[in-house]
Order: C-alpha cells, then sequence, then structure tokens
C-alpha cells in the first residue's frame, strides 16, 4: 500500500504544489500544508476505491485540508519537520515569463476568498463542471455561475493593475 | 492582461511544477510520522484528553459518593458531587459520541458538507468546555455548604457560618485570583479568540456555498 501510495502522491505533487501555493504565501507555511495534505491522504487512502479519479480525491482532501482543516500552530523550538529542509515548493511569482504578469496573477489570485480560489485553481486546471460539483459539493449550474462571478471579478482586479 | 492571459501563465507555472523533482520515499515517509495539526486532529485529541480527565473525575467523585470521606449526615450534602458527577457522566459520554462520529472520510465527503461539519464539531467542542467549566465553578462554590452541617454541630452558629462563608470566599479568590493572573488568559484567550474568528471564517464561506 505503501508504494501505491507514495507513487500516487508523486505523481500528483505538482497538484498539491498548486493548492499549497494558492494558499499559502509564505515557503514554510507552503511546506505546512503540503504536509498536513500528505498526512490527510494517507488517512483516507484506505477507503479510496477508485469511484472517482485519483486527481478528484486528490483535490477533494487537499482543498478540504486547505480551507477548513488546516489550523497554524507555533512550533517549538527544535522540533522542525524532516520536510522543511528537503521540500521547495515554487511560488507562482518564480514561473517563466513575463515577471509583470505573474505577479499580476499572483496579486489577482491573493484577492479571492477561500472557496472563490477553489474554483478557480479547478477552472485554470480544466477540470469538467461535474468534477468541479463533485469536489466543491454545489449543483453544476451554480458551477458555472460561481465561475462567470470570480471570472469577473478577477478581470476587474487585473484591470486595476 | 485578460482571463486568457491568466490562463496562459498558470499553465506555465503548471508547466514548472510538473518537471519539479520526484519526492523520496523517506521524505513522504517522514511527512507521514508527524503529528497532524489540522483542525480535526485538534479538536479529536482535546476531546481524548476531556475524556481522559473526565474518567479520573468521575472515579474521584464516585469514591466520594461512596465511601462518604466527609461524613456527610444529609442527603443534600452530597448535592454538589450528585451534579458534578451527572455532568461527568453526560460529558463523558458527549465525548464518547464525538470520537465515535466524528471520523470523518476525507475521501466521501466534498467542501461543503466537510465545512458543514467542521462548524459543527467546533461549536461543540466549545459549548462543551464553556459548560463545564460554569460547572465546575458552581460545584466549587457549593461544596462549601456541604460542610456546614458537621460545622452547626460543633461549632457555634456564627462561626459556622464565618467558617462557611470564609470557604466561599477562599474559593473564590483562588478563581478570580487564577483568572486574574493568566491561569485562563494566557493559555486560553488567544486560542478561543483565533477558534472564533476561524470559526467566523469557515461559516462565511460555508455560506457562501450555501447560497448559491
Amino acid at each position: 500500500m505503501e508504494k501505491a501510495f507514495m507513487d500516487m502522491v508523486n505523481s500528483n505533487r505538482a497538484l498539491i504544489f498548486k493548492v499549497c501555493s494558492l494558499y499559502c504565501d509564505d515557503q514554510e507555511d507552503r511546506k505546512d500544508l503540503f504536509q498536513e495534505i500528505v498526512l490527510q491522504l494517507w488517512r483516507s487512502f484506505p477507503h479510496f476505491r477508485g469511484q472517482s479519479s485519483a486527481g478528484t480525491w486528490i483535490y477533494k482532501v487537499a482543498l478540504n485540508t486547505a480551507i477548513s482543516n488546516f489550523r497554524k500552530e507555533t512550533r517549538k523550538p527544535g522540533s522542525k519537520p524532516l520536510t522543511t529542509a528537503e521540500l521547495e515548493i515554487p511560488d507562482i511569482t518564480s514561473t517563466r515569463g513575463d515577471q509583470e504578469n505573474n505577479d499580476v496573477l499572483k496579486q489577482a489570485i491573493g484577492r479571492l476568498n477561500n472557496i472563490e480560489k477553489a474554483i478557480i485553481l479547478l477552472y485554470l486546471d480544466e477540470k469538467s463542471y461535474e468534477e468541479m460539483s463533485e469536489i466543491i459539493g454545489i449543483s453544476i449550474s451554480n458551477v458555472g455561475v460561481k465561475i462567470n462571478r470570480i471570472k469577473n471579478k478577477l478581470s476587474n482586479l487585473i484591470k486595476t493593475y | 492582461m485578460n482571463i486568457d492571459q491568466l490562463k496562459t501563465q498558470w499553465q506555465r507555472f503548471d508547466q514548472k511544477l510538473q518537471i519539479t523533482q520526484q519526492l523520496n520515499e523517506q521524505l513522504i515517509t517522514s511527512m507521514l510520522k508527524e503529528r497532524s495539526r489540522s483542525r480535526i486532529a485538534l479538536i479529536n485529541r482535546s476531546n481524548m484528553t476531556y475524556l481522559v480527565l473526565m474518567t479520573i473525575t468521575m472515579a474521584f467523585l464516585g469514591g466520594i459518593l461512596a465511601g462518604n470521606p466527609f461524613d456527610f449526615r444529609y442527603t443534600w450534602q452530597y448535592i454538589p458531587y450528585g451534579i458534578l458527577l451527572a455532568g461527568v457522566i453526560l460529558a463523558i459520554i458527549s465525548l464518547i459520541k464525538s470520537l465515535l462520529h466524528f471520523n470523518v472520510d476525507l475521501n466521501a465527503v466534498n467542501l461543503q458538507s466537510f465545512l458543514q461539519k467542521t462548524i459543527a464539531e467546533c461549536e461543540k467542542s466549545k459549548r462543551m468546555q464553556r459548560w463545564f467549566g460554569i460547572m465546575i465553578f458552581s460545584a466549587g462554590l457549593l461544596t462549601a455548604f456541604s460542610f456546614l452541617p458537621k460545622k452547626l454541630e460543633n461549632k457555634e452558629p456564627w462561626q459556622a457560618f464565618a467558617e462557611t462563608g470564609l470557604m466561599l470566599f477562599i474559593t473564590l479568590t483562588i478563581y478570580f485570583a487564577a483568572f486574574r493572573l493568566g491561569a485562563f488568559k494566557d493559555r486560553r484567550q488567544a486560542a478561543f479568540r483565533d477558534d472564533w474568528q476561524e470559526l467566523q471564517q469557515l461559516r462565511s464561506l460555508s455560506a457562501d456555498l450555501r447560497n448559491e
């Protein structure tokens, strides 16, 4: 089971990185969230029977963890997790291309609330409305309404930069 | 920049992430060994701690009620301990129910139902803590009266009442001093405030989904 889990995490690491980048500005926070998501995935892994795709399952767990299940605790000195030294999660602003566009993308997304971030993440990752509905828990028609609103909001935000 | 350009930029970010180095087994294993700091894990740990404390308290109170170590003569003298025991039993039942039922399968829940479940559990946990605090406080105050009959038998009435009053005063002073010295404040107040803020955020997010 461990091998299958590790393969699954590895092949979907970009997806988890994206969730972490979207919800945490600070590198240490991103690492903490990544670790928490992996832990939650491991705990629910025995129940994953492939009813939905691995991607959908990971999105569900990762977004649930990022939005409502992650609480930052002050870490005691000396209890630094092993992950911090070995894990590096790229930031949106470090992406190749126009630096100005990177900044605009990061700042615009940063102005969305947690639910809007989740929906725009799924939209940018070109998930179908059905999958988005399954992950978020709202009807397919509401997914469309939400996306349009967020796109308008983003357009307005982008114009201000 | 427009939405399409934003999408292109996102795809570039995605491509960058796809070619990041694979995570080694040791790294993933080390992550799995860490203790969860998730909201649910914290609630469950807190519930487990309360369960142990409640069980010890129940045994202690059971011992007082069965063994009568204070030589009580009247049934009403047991009232504070009886109230406390009843409260402790109810708390134990509630904690066990919470531990058994709040085992959320993340695989099976979507974001909306997950938010609702988490909010419900946060509220339940907070209600329980507040309720138990009130109960301990009232039982502490009432206990002073349990010793009044014995004092009345052995001492002058004014002396018996004065001693009971003194006991009440000492109890209240201890509670007050503990409060003023930050026994509750330093450790819990900031956490309570954070909890409350987090709960408000969760509520607004959940409402945001429900209202559509």
